[in-house]
């Protein structure tokens, strides 16, 4: 019989149990990575940067306290992942947190580390101010130091921490080579690819002379859009620099769009016939694809001028990328005037892998060419699909040498420019570029890391607007109406159960 | 919900859940917010009582420096042991305390060669009676950011070594002589009354004799700019240039200054000269004689400076 204890018993108990397991939940939670590039687990180039991690790297982390709860989860996760790294490395990444809001001394040493604060708005008693914060965290291997001077919450958390460790841990930084003097852009115009390129290699300029030939400490040699023809003695050296072994990474521009005058121009470097003894053509032509960017057009609404955004086909936006170490992860790269590559394969030993492509919609054109910004694009002018714009080429290329070598139809993917031209790239542009010289240069460690990451999936732009919605509506409608089925589904099961202990000839 | 058996599986499960948050929190508490060592000195500095230095500079060779009856004596290399200051002791005491890890660099055997943590480095032991409570080797140094400087250092039972803050190789790569008494004249020149300047040549004797706040020489007023000026190049005096020699083989006595101190015992100098030697004794040290051939004229200066 229930007693007035036993049901205070059974009470507290249940109390208990709740706040037990609430505490526990707060320290630990389950949770499974269904993601598809596996973003919230250690990726395996992580795991062999750690592997191969043969001395103490010292994680010193300048991580403000009491902060708003959703940036004291930055904390909580870069301590956790802290804690994975340091059981993969065998102890050898060992770390410390400090609160540089606590003293002045350790605010400027913060500071002095490299460790910018940030302004974030905090609730205090119905107010609303702002705090410094800080965080960041230095890395200390050897004698070197690398600051992350600000961590982001996710999957950038993990690169920023093994790209930094990576950079500490190389011993010897193999030389990356860019070819000037045939009015390719300086490197200050490639901001984001040498930032994301000085974390493994050491760039330098090459200009070719009579006298100077592409050094031999050089072992991957880029060339980035060049707009003047390239003298016969230059193309010898780099016949030479690939008969020696050296990798070479072209990414050319065969045509180039003049926006003064709306024109479609031929670039004539001269690339286009050297190539093709390598059995690889980058024709005359623009590539046009359904699949675009946008440019902005001045409109007379009314009274007003407005800057309207027209799509412009000749702005591909490449999405189809073939299983390849520098296309993994990638998601969409903007190829302004790009053109088809086509293959011949001379020999069978040497293997040629289409990277990129374009999309299902797409088509060529020919010179000469005028831009008509007005024209209504229909599906009749996008006839063609899977256009090549990017090729790798491995094997005994030149002599008998094994080299390798990777052809853009498009030199201005990665070029961020200069001045008030300069332009923000899209993080898959400028991974498509570094992807491409890591494979070059045998060191594809950071290329799973680099493309790991939440990422834009927009809707396919071909679908219908009514499909578009009823994916949108479906997507947040569906997991509640599976909620309210289970709930109406239940409550029928324990309803006629009921029924039944009602029932008078129940026994 | 409340059958016979639903209070028996309730404490069962509360009792898993109390063993697992106490396990739980337990493992917590050791990893805290730093995974290396948080101190490398833990010492008790009113209970030490032996500070052995190996510096480097002395290759191996021990500075002892030992408590006697709450007087810390430092050892010397010709046998006799001499009286350490007690700030000296103090001071190289707290800048142990402040020795604190900043990171791990290295934790391999093969790296203490390039660390400097081998025979080239400076060892201190420490001991708090008979239990050593501290043996840490010191490294080299490496330059920081902006005016500031690092050193590794490596806990003699220990693999690892650690980079903490500061030039430590000053600090503690000293010799027994670096730890002695290096006072001369150590005393507040306005309570000064009489100077009283005694020499084998008496020419060279006179009394500077203060008289209601100015400065008199034989009934003369002395020049009061230059007076203060000398009489403050005199008032704080050290030295580390010590002559170690027994007193009976010092030259005859040449000169003597009195300083008659209000309230207080006079300051006595002596001066011991020849052609080779010029050695000083102070009666405010009486355990350290010094080589004066830098200083001497300092402290015995003529009178025709005050005019």
């Amino acid at each position: 019989m229930l007693t007035k204890r036993k049901i205070q018993t059974t009470l507290f108990l249940a109390v208990a149990i709740i706040i037990l397991i609430n505490v526990l939940s707060s320290r630990y939670s389950f949770r499974i990575d269904l993601t598809e590039d596996q973003r919230y687990s250690l990726s395996d180039a992580t795991k062999d940067i750690l592997k191969n991690l043969d001395e103490p790297l010292t994680v010193t982390s300048y991580f403000s306290e009491d902060l708003p709860p959703d940036i004291e989860k930055v904390r909580q996760d870069f301590k956790d992942l802290l804690i994975e790294y340091s059981n993969r490395s065998n102890g050898n990444v060992v770390y410390e947190f400090i609160n540089p809001n606590e003293d002045q001394e350790v605010e400027m040493k913060a500071q002095q580390a490299g460790i910018s604060p940030i302004m974030i708005n905090v609730r205090d008693k119905d107010q609303v101010k702002q705090q410094k914060a800080y965080l960041g965290a230095l890395l200390q291997l050897g004698e070197n130091k690398e600051p992350i001077p600000f961590i982001q919450p996710g999957a950038a958390m993990e690169y920023a921490l093994s790209s930094g460790i990576k950079k500490l841990s190389a011993k010897e930084k193999p030389v990356v080579g860019f070819l000037q003097g045939h009015g390719e852009p300086s490197l200050d115009q490639l901001i984001q690819l040498r930032q994301q390129l000085n974390v493994m290699y050491e760039e330098r300029t090459v200009t070719l002379t009579d006298s100077t030939n592409i050094p031999f400490e050089i072992k991957t040699l880029v060339v980035i859009a060049p707009t003047d023809s390239i003298v016969e003695r230059d193309f010898i050296f780099l016949d030479e620099f690939l008969s020696r072994g050296g990798r070479l990474l072209l990414a050319i521009n065969n045509v180039k769009g003049n926006f003064q005058n709306a024109t479609g121009e031929l670039v004539n470097t001269g690339f286009s016939k050297w190539l093709s003894k390598y059995g690889i053509t980058i024709a005359d032509n623009f590539l046009v694809d359904a699949k675009c960017s946008s440019v902005m057009v001045q409109q007379n609404q009314g009274m007003f001028r407005m800057n309207i955004p027209v799509s412009f086909p000749y702005l591909p936006i490449i999405s189809k990328f073939n299983e390849h170490p520098i296309t993994k992860g990638l998601e969409a790269v903007l190829f302004p005037f790009a053109s088809s590559i086509t293959v011949t394969q001379k020999d069978t030993s040497i293997k040629f892998t289409t990277l990129a492509s374009s999309s299902d919609k797409s088509s060529l054109e020919t010179l000469p060419l005028f831009f008509d910004i007005q024209k209504q694009w229909g599906s009749q002018d996008f006839g063609m699909s899977n256009i090549p714009v990017a090729v790798a080429v491995e094997g005994k290329i030149a002599r008998n040498s094994y080299t390798k070598m990777v052809v853009f139809s498009d030199g201005d993917f990665a070029v961020n420019g200069e001045g008030q031209q300069a332009q923000q790239l899209q993080p898959d542009n400028v991974n498509l570029m570094t992807n491409a010289i890591d494979w070059l240069s045998d060191d594809t460690g950071l290329i799973e890391l680099r493309t790991k990451g939440v990422t834009a999936r927009p809707l396919d732009a071909q679908l219908e607007d009514s499909t578009k919605t009823l994916v949108k509506y479906a997507n947040f409608l569906i997991p509640i109406g599976a909620i309210i089925l289970f709930g109406f589904a239940r409550f029928q099961y324990k309803k006629k159960i009921r029924n039944i202990i009602k029932s008078t000839d129940y026994v | 919900m409340f059958n016979k058996n639903s209070n028996k599986f309730l404490w069962i499960f509360l009792a898993i859940l109390i063993i697992a948050v106490t396990l739980i929190f337990t493992s917590e508490s050791t990893k805290k917010e730093r995974t290396f060592r948080n101190e490398l000195v833990s010492i008790d500095t009113s209970k030490v009582s032996q500070i052995s230095i190996y510096p480097k500079s002395l290759k191996g060779e021990e500075v002892r420096i030992l408590k006697v009856d709450n007087i810390w004596k430092v050892n010397s290399d010709f046998g006799k042991q001499f009286t350490v200051p007690k700030i000296k002791v103090e001071n190289l005491l707290n800048q142990l305390l402040l020795v604190k890890p900043q990171r791990v660099a290295a934790r391999s055997k093969d790296k203490w060669k390039e660390y400097q943590i081998d025979s080239a480095s400076t060892r201190i032991e420490i001991k708090e009676g008979s239990e050593k409570v501290l043996d840490l080797m010191i490294g080299k140094f490496a330059f920081q950011q902006p005016r500031s400087m690092s050193t590794f250092v490596k806990l003699a039972s220990d693999i690892d070594i650690y980079e903490v803050e500061g030039f430590l190789d000053m600090i503690f790569n000293k010799t027994s002589n670096d730890f002695r008494d290096e006072t001369i004249i150590k005393s507040e020149r306005q309570k000064w009354n009489k100077l009283k300047f005694e020499s084998a040549n008496s020419d060279s004797s006179y009394e500077l004799v203060k008289v209601n706040n100015s400065w008199f020489v034989n009934g003369i007023k002395t020049d009061s700019t230059k007076t203060e000026n000398t009489l403050n190049s005199i008032e704080r005096l050290t030295n580390s240039n010590f002559v170690n020699k027994e007193k009976a083989a010092f030259p005859k006595l040449t000169s003597k200054l009195t300083i008659e101190v209000e309230n207080q015992n006079p300051i006595t100098i002596f001066a011991y000269q020849d052609s080779i030697n010029y050695i000083i004794e102070s009666s405010m040290n009486i355990e350290n004689y010094f080589d004066g051939k830098t200083f001497g004229n300092k402290i015995f200066f003529k009178k025709e400076t005050l005019f």
